[in-house]
């Protein structure tokens, strides 16, 4: 009697899919229907690479400029590379693989929920047992978290291949440098061999490109949160949508209440993210603190917290999951007349 | 098992337009349904109003939930199939066997690739190379994997030839329904589903015109087939409809003796075209 009301309990149980799981779907889902997110990165990483193997050697010019220029002019004569100057190098080509991600995050959502409502392919995802909440989340969660993590991933092979290319080059590179350093060239090459062999380069850039990625998702959401709601309550063209209704509301502010509100919020939010991240990637780069040790490590750490301190940021993401939340009442009440 | 939808005074409008007027009705377990109308009629509004995607006013539940506040329960309880031609056009037909096993509990891939296996559809296809006949195959394949006790199907053989239509609605009886299941299934096409329907509800500008189980057909419903001579007589015992074949007048009665009919001509039982085509052109209704 025990067992059979046991069994019977499990055969209910096992009916339901566990939530992970189902959640672990709609991201295999996201991938199969959006395999252009793999493209946009791949191509600014094959710019990068054409550039770094056969155009002039831009990493190792830029890196020339600011060593002359942190160091002062008078140093210029005793250039020597260094492990700092290389890291503000590879945070230069980490940079296009985040305006990159900017723009294929944004319209990755703003077409994740209107495709299958043009396509009418809607009922069809209606009808599976999966809620109108977890659907939206797992297009967020494409939208924040695994696009930047595609774009990063991209940005440090590229990084890592363009040192490779610049290792292959160095004697060439060596040769270009010695005019500006009182050292041989056959000297800079091997220091410069030695630098890019640094592991405390790479340990910093990781740590580095870490935080500035999550920073870089914090301050998107809203934005992304803003191209879901659009998607799933649009009737039409999302794009359109997206960008009128802030600037209809901003320029009707204008008109009718004689103040730029709406306006200056979104100017402010633009500006403390470009700021926020652009201060953190010089401020960090200038220094030129190299994580070492552990305390060196921790120290990185604590220092790159203050990407997060700043209302500004946190105003942005309680915006964006408010936007988000409105994307799963949109999605799951509008009526779909057709 | 009892009663697995139960609607009362169902209304919905759009606007000023006005979709269903009070709609009653109620189906147990077991039936299988056949809710026939003309396009516009509301069959529409009713399936979604049945799977909690439109709101409306009005007494309805399905498998004893509400379909609108409770929808994710529901679609654990019941397989939709709204438009059979369209699934999404870049999902490739192994990612969608995939998906669909991975979030349905009652989905049983293996059984699904039985029925592909059937067909001439590449596993490996993506749905947009696919031709319409292979969609609606498909997605038909993916709805009778699904253990669910109420299957409802809008339209299930739009668009297919009459060979894939005839497979589909024998593979419907053999291989899927038993005393457990439940199907509604919506169609214009009154004369393929006929055979093996339990239940009929006709449905005409937003109103249940006809609820009636199939074996009560003959009680109710008559067909006279008489020649002219006998029309002016057949007519003024108040058919609910006529139409001239062959040189012949046929009319339909509702709830007319057949022993008065016999009188006039032959007598037999209408088909359900006939007796669509009389409810929704007569008078009556």
């Amino acid at each position: 009697m025990n067992t059979l009301i046991a069994s019977g309990k499990a055969s209910v149980e096992s009916l339901r899919t566990p939530r992970w799981k189902i959640f672990g779907w709609l991201l295999r889902r996201e991938l199969w229907e959006h395999r252009g997110a793999w493209m946009a990165p791949a191509i600014c990483a094959c710019i990068v690479l054409c550039g770094a193997a056969f155009g002039k050697f831009e990493f190792g010019h830029a890196s020339l400029e600011h060593g002359a220029m942190g160091a002062g002019k008078t140093a210029a004569m005793s250039w020597t590379p260094t492990a700092e100057m290389a890291l503000v190098a590879l945070l230069g080509i980490a940079t296009p693989f985040y305006f990159v991600l900017l723009f294929t995050q944004f319209f990755y959502a703003l077409s994740s929920l209107h495709e299958d409502r043009r396509d009418r392919s809607l009922l069809f995802w209606k009808s599976l047992p999966v809620s109108d909440l977890e659907t939206v989340l797992s297009k967020l969660v494409l939208a924040v978290l695994v696009l930047p993590l595609v774009a990063v991933g991209f940005a440090l092979a590229t990084q890592l291949a363009v040192a490779v290319v610049g290792a292959v080059r160095a004697d060439t590179l060596a040769v270009q440098f010695a005019a500006h350093s009182s050292l041989p060239a056959a000297q800079l090459a091997q220091q410069f061999l030695a630098v890019l062999a640094d592991p405390r380069l790479w340990l910093s850039t990781l740590l580095l490109m870490a935080q500035v990625t999550v920073a870089f998702a914090l301050w998107t959401l809203p934005l992304a949160g803003w191209g879901l709601l659009v998607s799933a309550a649009a009737p039409r063209s999302p794009v359109v949508f997206a960008i009128l209704v802030p600037a209809g509301f901003s320029l009707a502010e204008g008109l009718l209440l004689q103040s730029h509100w709406l306006a200056s919020r979104l100017a402010a939010h633009a500006w403390g993210a470009l700021g926020g991240l652009v201060d953190a990637l010089r401020t960090n780069a200038r220094e030129g603190e190299l994580v070492s040790g552990s305390s060196a490590l921790w120290s990185a750490v604590t220092q790159g917290a203050c990407l997060f301190a700043g209302a500004e940021l946190w105003l942005g993401v309680l915006v964006g999951l408010l936007f988000t939340a409105a994307a799963v009442w949109a999605r799951r009440y509008r009526d779909e007349n057709t | 098992m009892g009663t697995l939808i139960e609607a009362q005074g169902l209304s919905k409008s759009y606007g000023a337009v006005c979709a269903l007027d009070k709609v009653s009705f109620k189906i147990e377990a077991g039936q299988i349904v056949g809710l026939i109308g003309p396009n516009g009629a509301g069959k529409t509004t009713v399936l979604k109003a049945l799977l909690g995607l439109t709101p409306y006013t009005g007494h309805l539940r399905v498998a004893g939930l509400d379909p609108y506040r409770q929808r994710e329960a529901l679609m654990q309880e019941v397989c939709f199939i709204a438009d059979v031609a369209v699934l999404p056009r870049w999902i490739r037909v192994n990612q969608v066997v995939d998906f669909v096993g991975g979030v349905h509990p009652r989905f049983r891939p293996e059984r699904c690739r039985e029925f592909l296996a059937l067909t001439s559809i590449p596993p490996r296809a993506q749905v947009k190379t696919l031709s319409k006949g292979m969609v609606t195959q498909l997605h038909l394949a993916l709805a009778m994997a699904i253990d669910a006790r109420l299957l409802v199907l809008d339209e299930p053989t739009l668009g297919l030839d009459i060979l894939a239509r005839k497979a589909f609605y024998e593979a419907l009886i053999n291989d899927y329904f038993d005393a457990t299941r439940t199907v509604l299934v919506t169609t214009h096409q009154v004369e393929e589903v006929e055979h093996l329907l339990t239940d009929l509800l006709f449905i005409k500008r937003g109103r249940i015109v006809l609820d009636t189980p199939m074996e009560a057909l003959p009680e109710r419903f008559s067909q006279l087939v008489v020649l002219p001579e006998q029309a002016a007589a057949a007519r003024a015992l108040g058919p609910l409809h006529e139409q001239q074949r062959f040189g012949r007048h046929v009319f339909i009665f509702d709830g007319v003796d057949r022993l008065h009919l016999a009188a006039l001509g032959e007598v037999g039982t209408p088909g359900v075209a006939d007796l669509f085509v009389a409810t929704m052109t007569g008078a009556t209704a």
